[in-house]
């Protein structure tokens, strides 16, 4: 995953706090320029149109007249439910926060713990994906196309954070989940 | 082209009405592909001036949006359509009814305009 989309999603991420972000590398049938393909998830009906249309006027902001490597579409919360529920679990555990705070920015902790603890154990104390290319992505068994690889839950360290510590000065001891 | 550009919407409204969402989008896709080629064409414009091709591609006519009418939210509105397109031809996810019947007016003026 190049940087610039690194950046494009965590950009997504900040405008659409509300709605998951996934990505997995893709390679079109029939044409040859794309290699992405990014969902934005529980999108609400009325919103899949407008939410769209403004990812795509963020991505012409930031690649300009370059060519977008990437398909988009919005998902509305029942087919992300039914078609991406790995993801949607993928984004709770990665959304809440970490029981041990002094270890949250440990790289090698963060190991550990996707290691020992997973979504029935301990919930995990980091980001889990700092670097979104090095992520474990949940089986792709489901899709149809075989050129289709894992696909990724981008939480960017950032927005993540973000959430977290917002959540913590509105009700202090709970936390959003990736809704 | 156009005339293509037109059955391929005509299809698309009736497969919606079929409630078959995914062929509707596909065709719906069609008709904004092939307008826009029209559209080109009509102004002079051919695949080798605009990339490095000799025939028409997805990707070629998608850039060149902003040629067909000169209108910036054309270059959102091919890219948003391809998106869904390539979902509803390739994905086991299905296209969202609401999205594919809100684009057919959008798509409908567009093929109206172009192919006047």
């Amino acid at each position: 995953m190049s940087d610039r989309l690194q950046r494009y999603l965590q950009r997504l991420e900040i405008e659409f706090p509300e709605y998951v972000v996934v990505a997995r590398p893709y390679r079109s049938p029939d044409d040859d320029t794309i290699d992405h393909f990014l969902h934005l998830l529980r999108v609400p009906e009325e919103d899949l149109g407008p939410a769209t249309r403004k990812a795509f006027e963020i991505a012409f902001e930031m690649y300009g007249d370059e060519p977008l490597r990437f398909h988009l579409t919005a998902i509305d919360p029942e087919t992300s439910q039914r078609y991406f529920a790995n993801e949607l679990e993928e984004a709770r555990w990665t959304a809440t926060p970490s029981p041990f705070p002094s270890l949250v920015s440990s790289r090698a902790t963060a190991s550990v713990l996707l290691a020992s603890s997973g979504p029935s154990g301990v919930a995990p104390a980091v980001d889990w994906f700092p670097d979104a290319s090095s992520a474990p992505g949940p089986d792709a068994v489901r899709r149809s196309n075989p050129v289709q690889a894992p696909s990724i839950v981008f939480r960017s360290t950032a927005a993540w954070s973000a959430r977290v510590y917002a959540a913590r000065d509105r009700a202090p001891g709970s936390y959003p989940l990736a809704s | 082209m156009k005339d293509k550009a037109r059955a391929n919407l005509q299809a698309s409204k009736t497969l919606i009405a079929e409630e078959l969402v995914d062929p509707a989008m596909s065709r719906l896709y069609y008709a904004l592909f092939q307008a826009g080629v029209h559209a080109l064409e009509k102004d002079g414009w051919t695949p080798e001036k605009l990339g490095h091709y000799e025939d028409w591609k997805h990707s070629t006519v998608r850039e060149a949006a902003y040629l067909m009418r000169k209108r910036h939210p054309d270059k959102a509105l091919f890219q948003d359509a391809c998106s869904l397109r390539v979902q509803a031809d390739y994905d086991v996810v299905p296209v969202n009814r609401r999205r594919v019947a809100e684009l057919v007016p959008e798509i409908e003026r567009f093929v109206a305009e172009v192919c006047a």
